[in-house]
């Protein structure tokens, strides 16, 4: 206690040279946590995806006219028998036996048509009661599953989504369209690279919600070198339709870089900044402390006189070091975290106590990241495209 | 208790070697009160702080109670000093930032005694140099007698069995310096061996025995004043 008291004196008496001291050290430490935050965040954490690495995404392109208008219903129907697809729009949505809103743009969801294999494939968890499966076709009963983030905003007390119905479209206009019954909650996806919010979703039967206007062919390959299906993949869609060329395949990780680009760029400039800034407090800490030491070489002398060996004058050195620091570093962090709420509103995966959070938790649930953006067809698993190639 | 045998120190200039200390014999007995005299720059202090082990960098052979002070290690010289050494120096060198109850403590506190023991010597050390009521001052608030007399008892809080004084009264006017003086002796007479390095022959009385210095020679090796019950040599 007396030697803490000590080193406060010692350093109050640069009440100058310890305030800018420390608020260099604190800066310096706020933007370098800030920037390592948004670093992690965008570069260095792991796509939360299961089997990232073993997906494969093969784009369909039109030849000429307008986008995939070309797609037959025979070749759509012979995709949706073997393929796995989501097609994204976005539009108001009705709940029934509840008024609609004045503003449509008060009441909006997302919707994907996706296949049964779709949700495995991505490894988007189930939440409440169940996904689709094979049953619901176009014969039977209109269904969705929805994600979190709908239940959330629309169904905010409390009540069970599960067998609530809800219409796509608003007005006398969406009168025509069918009511979905809500079978099931998954979980949320982020759509897009940066996305602070998970929009609210709506997921329907490829089956039954017609065909899709483009799409891309998501697999998930069983070998380490994902690219050796794009081969077969190309020969089935041949099969099915001559005149459909099939291009780029690139695994999932290929696409959310290719997405990040720009991001990584950001990220790697900040990231040197972020390391300039840890120099500089390196520096500087070094520069303050030769300071103290310097100023303190005839009181070392005396405590060495008095019997103070040497690793009590580097105790005592390293100790009052460590105290600024923690000044520093108190100031620093408070104003990382003051940095990062601002970052957090404009980047998903940037939290204003990441540098705490993300060192000492993890989630108990997955998340998935950017997969929105991939307008596809999905086939199931691997044992499903076996089965095709067996076909 | 302290022998010196053909004790040296030297420096490398470009014109060669300076030499600080040359062939120092010395032998000082327990409880004896020795004065080191000599014009600026003879070498005393440099032999109060090889004394001391707070220099390292000279030859020859130096026993401390029979402990080979030439041999050992500097881990183990700190260890000596602490079991056996006290200091005062001319400009006090009390830790400006400390008060006078802190700076007591400050020897104690390299001596793995437990705080509760420490705050007890502390608090004897202030009762017996008639300090207490200063104990929460800065040395900047006291005037130099007194910041001497808490150098001294700074010196002795750990009781050491030696106390080396440099200029121990150089700064201050002669009343307290014959106060730090008496004090000296009476430290003296309960036992403690004290080496002071002084220019005053005044000072020098205090004692049993000086010893002079030039260009680093001992020179002269006097019995004065007082007498030693036991004689003690140069050789």
């Amino acid at each position: 206690m007396s030697t803490l008291r000590y080193a406060w004196r010692s350093i109050a008496k640069h009440p100058l040279y310890l305030t800018l001291s420390t608020v260099t050290l604190g800066l310096g430490i706020g933007v370098c946590v800030s920037n390592f935050a948004t670093v992690d965040a965008l570069v260095l954490r792991p796509l939360l995806l299961p089997d990232v690495d073993r997906l494969v995404i093969i784009g369909r392109e039109s030849t000429g006219g307008p986008d995939l208008g070309d797609i037959s219903p025979a070749d759509y129907f012979a995709f949706s028998d073997q393929l796995t697809s989501i097609e994204r729009f976005s539009g108001g949505v009705a709940i029934e036996g509840r008024p609609e809103p004045s503003n449509p743009s008060r009441q909006r969801a997302q919707r994907s048509a996706v296949s049964e294999g779709y949700f495995q494939t991505m490894g988007i968890g189930l939440i409440r009661r169940r996904l689709f499966t094979s049953a619901d076709r176009q014969e039977v009963a209109r269904v969705a599953v929805v994600n979190e983030a709908l239940v959330r905003r629309y169904f905010p007390d409390g009540a069970n989504p599960i067998g609530q119905r809800i219409r796509i479209g608003l007005g006398r206009a969406a009168l025509k369209n069918p009511w979905l019954e809500i079978v099931g909650v998954s979980a949320d996806v982020r759509h897009l690279p940066a996305d602070a919010l998970v929009l609210p979703l709506i997921y329907r039967p490829l089956d039954q919600a017609g065909p899709p206007r483009f799409f891309t062919i998501a697999l998930l390959s069983a070998t380490a070198d994902p690219f050796s299906l794009s081969a077969p993949v190309r020969r089935i869609v041949r099969s099915l339709d001559n005149r459909q060329p099939v291009s780029e395949a690139q695994s999932l990780s290929t696409v959310i870089s290719n997405q990040f680009t720009g991001f990584w760029y950001v990220a790697t400039i900040m990231g040197i900044v972020g390391a300039l800034a840890l120099l500089l407090c390196a520096v500087g800490m070094y520069s303050v402390m030769a300071f103290f030491v310097t100023e303190r070489t005839h009181e070392i002398g005396i405590r060495m006189a008095m019997g103070a060996a040497r690793g009590n004058v580097i105790g005592q050195v390293i100790g009052q070091g460590l105290k600024l620091a923690a000044v520093g570093l108190t100031i620093g962090l408070i104003g990382a975290m003051f940095i990062a709420r601002g970052l957090a509103s404009m980047l998903f995966g940037v939290g204003a106590t990441d540098f705490v959070q993300e060192r000492f938790s993890c989630s108990s649930r997955p998340r998935c990241w950017p997969v929105g953006s991939l307008h596809g067809a999905l086939p199931r698993s691997t044992r499903w495209w076996r089965c095709v190639i067996g076909k | 208790m302290i022998q010196l045998n053909h004790l040296e120190k030297a420096f490398e200039t470009k014109a060669g070697k300076f030499f600080v200390l040359r062939r120092v014999n010395l032998e000082i007995r327990e409880g004896e009160f020795l004065t080191i005299m000599g014009p600026s720059g003879a070498g005393k202090s440099t032999l109060l702080s090889i004394l001391g082990m707070l220099d390292a960098a000279w030859t020859g052979e130096y026993f401390l109670y029979g402990h080979p002070v030439h041999r050992m290690k500097p881990k183990e010289r700190i260890e000596l000093n602490k079991k056996y050494i006290g200091f005062v120096f001319q400009s006090y060198h009390l830790l400006d930032d400390l008060t006078v109850y802190e700076n007591l403590d400050v020897p104690l506190s390299y001596r793995n005694i437990r705080s509760s023991e420490r705050a007890a010597i502390v608090a004897d050390s202030l009762d017996r140099f008639n300090i207490v009521g200063k104990k929460d001052l800065f040395p900047s608030q006291l005037s130099g007698g007194q910041q001497q007399l808490v150098a001294v008892a700074r010196a002795v809080v750990a009781k050491p069995k030696i106390i080396l004084a440099d200029e121990p009264t150089g700064n201050l006017h002669s009343a307290q310096a014959k106060e730090i003086m008496e004090l000296f002796r009476k430290l003296n007479d309960e036992g403690t061996t004290i080496i002071q390095v002084t220019h005053s022959e005044v000072n020098a009385s205090y004692g049993h025995r000086t010893i002079f210095i030039r260009d680093g020679w001992v020179e002269k090796d006097k019995l004065t004043g007082r007498p030693y019950a036991t004689a003690a040599t140069t050789t």
